[in-house]
């Protein structure tokens, strides 16, 4: 069972695949190896034999059959070559090598047990025969040799193929394993697990990686679900009670019609209230799950920020405030025109809700090097170094403006927004007063 | 005129079909949506209210197969589905309108007034005339009793958008939308500051008001004075 499941693996098929091809070209290498030394050696073996034969022809030539004879005689105690000479009834008159055949050439010459001999054969006059012969012992062990020396590569390369081929699947199934026990504890509840990522990096770990990524976008989904949950939980339970108080006394006592119009329409606004706060939470929330990215498109930012300086310059001036606009036409980048314009809209309404009358705003977008650059000033009574980042979470009020109306969100709003885009958005001192930066990518550059 | 309120919860659908009876409109109701299918396909209705998320078959759905079957009566969404992109969803799947959850009757009531009203295929007007006021919408000019009002461009659209509504409420979330295409709710008086600045310019030499406040509703221009 345990074997078949470790056969399946694609790891163990491929390294079997990669074996059976390593093996076969072992194998091709190792026959011609062996034939190419044995060749080699006989060529080797067969000139010196031949080298001594013609030696000997030419004593004979010199010196007849008794010089021949007296020769072998003395080569045979030097025990290199075999020697053998056959006269005309086909006896053997000298040497150790007998048997071999009355015909010139070479002949393979089985003595004994032994190894064969190399046996060259020289026809001398008078019908006698010369022969020379060496040993293929020498050949014969040396092809022995590469023949086991492949044998036992061949095993080797079978032992450390297959070994490592059941090391590999082994390996793997064990990565599979620990991915699925990984994904078994997130499933079971444990949103914080992740899956394990070796140091090697295949592709089992890249693809790990990936998940990991998607687990922790996931995660961080979940944590704003769960950070909307909290805050409704925690900010709307003010508002809601006050509602419930408030009808709560219109029960008590019996009223004027005119008395109970009253208690409803203050009811009313309470849950208008709850009602906006709820919806700009979730809209907060659905901003930062980022799914809006996927319809971004080239936005004129220049537009925007003149239509919504156009929107509220009346506003601002019914309040003795004035909005000074410096807009470099036709800037773009990649976005959401509706985000972009509550983005702008919340900046700009935040500076005249928070200013005294007789306050100057300035909202000016130009390019600042390679950057779009959106400032929002004024010359209120600005932020504490201290408070600045705090204003961008959820419901942080000052305590100057806790009597302003509000929610404590729209800035919240403006840093999602700001976020989704990928831009900055800094809160400065403008000495007096507060200055935001935003710094986006323009269009063109993306 | 007779009106279809396809909604599964109860009191809802109650609450928007006496409603719009007081207002005098005639009301079916429906509670799922095949049964709306039904209702839309056979009953000859001049505007249609439909919940999003229906049982047997969701309001999206509903519409695409209304208007993919040829009947263009005008559609107005009623959701809780608040989502930003969920309008566009809507808007696109054929409907004319959409409103989101918790709503205020008048808001209710003005839409639907203006979907009536909305005409089936656009006529290219090149001149809106309402009470003692011309608007000529080519060269951008607005005459009262005779007399040229310079507007800002931000008054002219909100003064043709309340003139081409003439005899209609329109809310100031019909105002962001279509004046200012903001799809937000600003929590500031932007409207009524821009309405009275509109009012004042409109009414000077101390004419009498042609932009009239409903309280808790919007504003109305009246055909006639």
């Amino acid at each position: 069972m345990k074997l078949a499941k470790f056969i399946r693996t694609s790891s163990f098929k491929l390294s079997a695949l990669y074996l059976g091809l390593f093996l076969c070209s072992f194998v091709a290498i190792g026959v011609s190896v062996y034939f190419l030394t044995i060749h080699s050696l006989e060529f080797q073996l067969k000139n010196s034999v031949e080298t001594e034969a013609k030696r000997l022809e030419a004593e004979y030539a010199v010196g007849g059959m008794d010089e021949l004879l007296e020769e072998i005689a003395e080569d045979e105690h030097a025990a290199l070559d075999s020697y053998g000479v056959m006269g005309q009834q086909g006896d053997f008159l000298a040497g150790s090598l007998k048997h071999f055949q009355a015909k010139a050439g070479w002949q393979k010459l089985a003595v004994g047990s032994g190894p064969l001999f190399y046996v060259f054969v020289i026809a001398l006059p008078n019908q006698h025969w010369l022969a020379v012969g060496h040993s293929g012992e020498a050949i014969q062990k040396t092809g022995t040799a590469v023949i086991e020396a492949f044998l036992s590569g061949i095993l080797l390369v079978l032992v450390l193929g297959v070994g490592g081929g059941f090391y590999l699947s082994h390996a793997f199934l064990r990565k599979i394993q620990a991915i699925t026990s990984a994904t078994e504890a997130i499933i079971s509840g444990d949103l914080q697990h992740r899956l394990p990522v070796a140091d090697n990096r295949d592709e089992l770990d890249h693809l790990a990686v990936l998940l990991n990524q998607m687990l922790d976008k996931i995660g961080a989904l979940l944590d704003n679900v769960q950070q909307v949950s909290n805050d409704i939980a925690h900010d709307l339970r003010t508002p809601i009670s006050r509602l419930q108080f408030r009808l709560e006394d219109a029960l008590k006592k019996p009223l004027t019609a005119s008395q109970y119009q009253e208690h409803i329409a203050s009811a009313r606004a309470e849950t208008e209230t709850i009602l906006a706060t709820f919806s700009a939470l979730l809209r907060i929330a659905q901003i930062e799950t980022g799914t809006r990215r996927s319809g971004f498109q080239p936005v004129n930012l220049s537009k925007i920020v003149l239509s919504v300086t156009d929107a509220l310059s009346p506003v601002a001036e019914e309040q003795g405030k004035t909005i000074h606009a410096e807009i470099t036409p036709d800037l773009t980048l990649a976005g959401d025109k509706e985000l972009l314009t509550q983005l702008i809209f919340n900046l700009l309404d935040n500076a005249i809700v928070h200013t005294p009358a007789d306050t100057r705003i300035d909202i000016n977008l130009h390019l600042s090097g390679h950057q779009l650059e959106l400032v929002v000033a004024d010359n209120g009574p600005g932020i504490a170094a201290a408070y600045r980042p705090k204003v961008l979470q959820r419901f942080y009020r000052l305590e100057q403006s806790r009597t302003t109306p509000g929610n404590g969100l729209g800035l919240s709003i403006a840093a999602a927004i700001v976020e989704l885009h990928d831009g900055k958005l800094d809160l400065l001192d403008n000495s007096p007063g507060l200055k935001l930066v935003l710094v986006f990518t323009p269009y063109n550059r993306h | 005129m007779k009106l279809a309120v396809i909604e599964d919860d109860k009191e809802t659908r109650a609450y928007v079909a006496n409603g719009l009876k007081e207002i005098g409109f005639v009301v079916d109701s429906a509670g799922d949506g095949l049964e709306g299918l039904l209702l839309a396909k056979e009953g000859h209705y001049d505007a249609l209210i439909i919940d999003r998320m229906l049982p047997h078959l969701d309001g999206l759905t509903l519409v695409k197969t209304l208007r993919s079957s040829g009947c263009n009566v005008p559609v107005l969404f009623l959701t809780t589905m608040c989502g930003i992109d969920d309008r566009v969803e809507g808007l696109n799947a054929g409907a004319d309108d959409y409103l989101v959850k918790p709503f205020a009757f008048s808001e209710l009531a003005a839409r639907v007034n203006a979907l009536l009203r909305r005409p089936r295929t656009t006529v290219d007007l090149k001149t809106l005339q309402v009470q003692d006021l011309e608007i000529d919408l080519l060269k951008r000019l607005v005459k009262r009793s005779g007399h040229l009002i310079e507007l800002q461009p931000t008054e002219f659209r909100l003064l043709e958008y309340l003139s081409r509504h003439a005899g209609q409420v329109v809310t100031r979330t019909m105002l962001l939308e279509n004046v200012w295409d903001f799809h937000f709710d600003p929590k500031t008086n932007m409207v009524e500051t821009h309405i009275s600045r509109l009012r004042s310019k409109l009414n000077a030499g101390g004419k009498a008001d042609l932009i009239l406040t409903v309280r808790g509703a919007g504003y109305i221009i009246h055909e006639t004075g």
